[in-house]
């Protein structure tokens, strides 16, 4: 089994924190690398030395300064899962060690569906579209900044998608643009990471579906206004796009009648954002 | 003091009440952009939250705010699930001021959300809002040893997702303390099969 870079630092995660908080039952004492390399062989009986093992959690400062983190053996990544998903130490389960973003078939099967009879040719994304694109508006009480990521489309036209959402305080939110990155992060209340994947469909549109990392709700993407991507010499500026989760409820006991739609219009409007490119 | 069967959430009407009552005073608040404040230092803030427990105690004593073995009462109430809905998101969000005015107005801490099981402890970890995770701690209600629905507690997703490993620690420690005071056998993952 291949593993992710994702995937890697969620063992990584795994094992530092069973390096780091637990405990030993005898004298109570915190463990070493020594102990979780005992622990692995317990639950998969392959050796992985204690330094190899700190080697890949907590990397290796390199002379400018900069940290690797060294690669392990097939075998070793193997026992590494093994132990974090043995259910005798639940440090994460199963699904914890899945990426939300594809599953690919889902995205296939829609794509063929919305393929159209008359269509002479198969319009694949532009490489134009590939980059991340950032959003900056206020919600409620807070600054909310996403920034979304389209990865390069695969040969099957299918591209894999990033948002990560970070609110700010309102007046933080204001002076966004003027802020370092380490300031960003040092006054940020917030952090809320999607993936997922998106198809461009034969008449150009965008359509995204997006999965909340911790807790697997979903948020979907349409694109409402569009340049001509396909004729764009340079990449694409801007993605003006419809968010949508939950269907927009009436008050209670009020059934939907024309005179609601001016609200709902209007709601609707609301959760239309440009996303400007910014990489 | 009322007796138990004397307190206003005694009955469905009366706790039905008490959470109409809540949702003005958060309203209320609300409209005051959240104001006051706890206060900016570790004292103002300890002597605060001292405070509104005290307070909580005797208006909970009295049937007028709800406490959490209340709460399963709740779930299909539309106006509590609205308030959950809004008090988790102000904690997603990051927003430490609503927050801890929801919980000064007698918003119980510990609601849990109805599809994910997440507490406000779960996602200020989640989403390394650590100013949100400061009010928890502060307020000194919080349950620490509730799961959400994957059977995780709060310090497992200060790592997972909020890649905050001094919160986790700190998370860590405050389960332990409240399973040892408790006298329950702390796993890290409920067993799923025997």
């Amino acid at each position: 089994m291949r593993f992710s870079d994702w995937q890697l630092n969620r063992l990584r995660d795994a094992l530092r924190a069973f390096h780091k908080f637990g405990l030993d039952p005898v004298d109570g004492r915190h463990f070493n690398w020594k102990d979780v390399s005992e622990a692995i062989f317990l639950s998969a009986e392959v050796e992985v030395p204690p330094e190899r093992l700190r080697q890949f959690v907590e990397g290796v400062t390199k002379p400018g300064g900069s940290r690797s983190y060294r690669r392990m053996q097939d075998d070793r990544l193997e026992a590494i899962v093994k132990f974090v998903t043995d259910e005798d130490y639940g440090l994460i389960s199963e699904a914890e060690l899945r990426e939300h973003a594809p599953s690919w078939h889902a995205a296939q099967r829609l794509l063929e569906y919305l393929k159209q009879e008359f269509d002479t040719e198969r319009i694949l994304p532009p490489s134009t579209l590939e980059g991340t694109y950032r959003n900056g508006r206020i919600d409620e009480d807070s600054f909310v900044v996403r920034e979304l990521t389209l990865q390069r489309a695969s040969d099957d036209g299918l591209i894999q998608l990033v948002q990560i959402e970070d609110s700010y305080d309102i007046i933080d939110g204001m002076k966004f643009d003027y802020f370092s990155p380490e300031e960003r992060e040092k006054v940020r209340d917030s952090r809320v990471i999607y993936g997922g994947w998106a198809i461009l469909t034969p008449e150009d549109n965008l359509l995204m579906f997006l999965k909340k990392e911790r807790t697997g709700h979903n948020c979907y993407y349409l694109t409402v206004a569009a340049e001509n991507w396909h004729a764009l010499q340079a990449p694409a500026a801007a993605l003006a796009l419809l968010r949508h989760d939950y269907p927009i409820q009436p008050n209670e006991g009020e059934p939907l009648e024309p005179k609601k739609l001016p609200g709902i219009s209007e709601a609707i409007g609301n959760n239309i954002s440009l996303f400007s490119r910014i990489t | 003091m009322p007796t138990f069967l004397e307190r206003q959430t005694a009955t469905p009407e009366g706790l039905a009440m008490a959470v109409t009552e809540l949702r003005a005073r958060i309203e209320e608040r609300r409209n005051a952009a959240w104001q006051p404040e706890p206060g900016e230092t570790v004292l103002e803030r300890r002597m605060h939250w001292e405070q509104v427990a005290a307070q909580r105690s005797m208006k909970i004593e009295q049937g007028e705010f709800i406490e959490d073995e209340l709460l399963p009462k709740l779930r299909g109430d539309r106006d509590m699930n609205r308030l959950g809905r809004e008090f988790l998101k102000a904690v997603e969000r990051g927003n430490a001021p609503a927050v801890g005015a929801y919980i000064e107005e007698g918003f119980p801490p510990n609601y849990q959300d109805r599809q994910t099981e997440e507490t406000a402890l779960h996602i200020s970890a989640g989403t390394r809002a650590r100013k949100v995770l400061r009010v928890l701690l502060d307020c000194g209600l919080c349950n620490f040893l509730l799961r959400d629905k994957g059977g995780r507690l709060a310090s497992e997703l200060a790592y997972l997702f909020g890649q905050d490993p001094a919160a986790a620690r700190l998370l860590g420690t405050k389960e332990r303390m409240q399973a040892e005071a408790q006298g329950i056998k702390l796993t890290r993952r409920p067993k799923t099969s025997s």
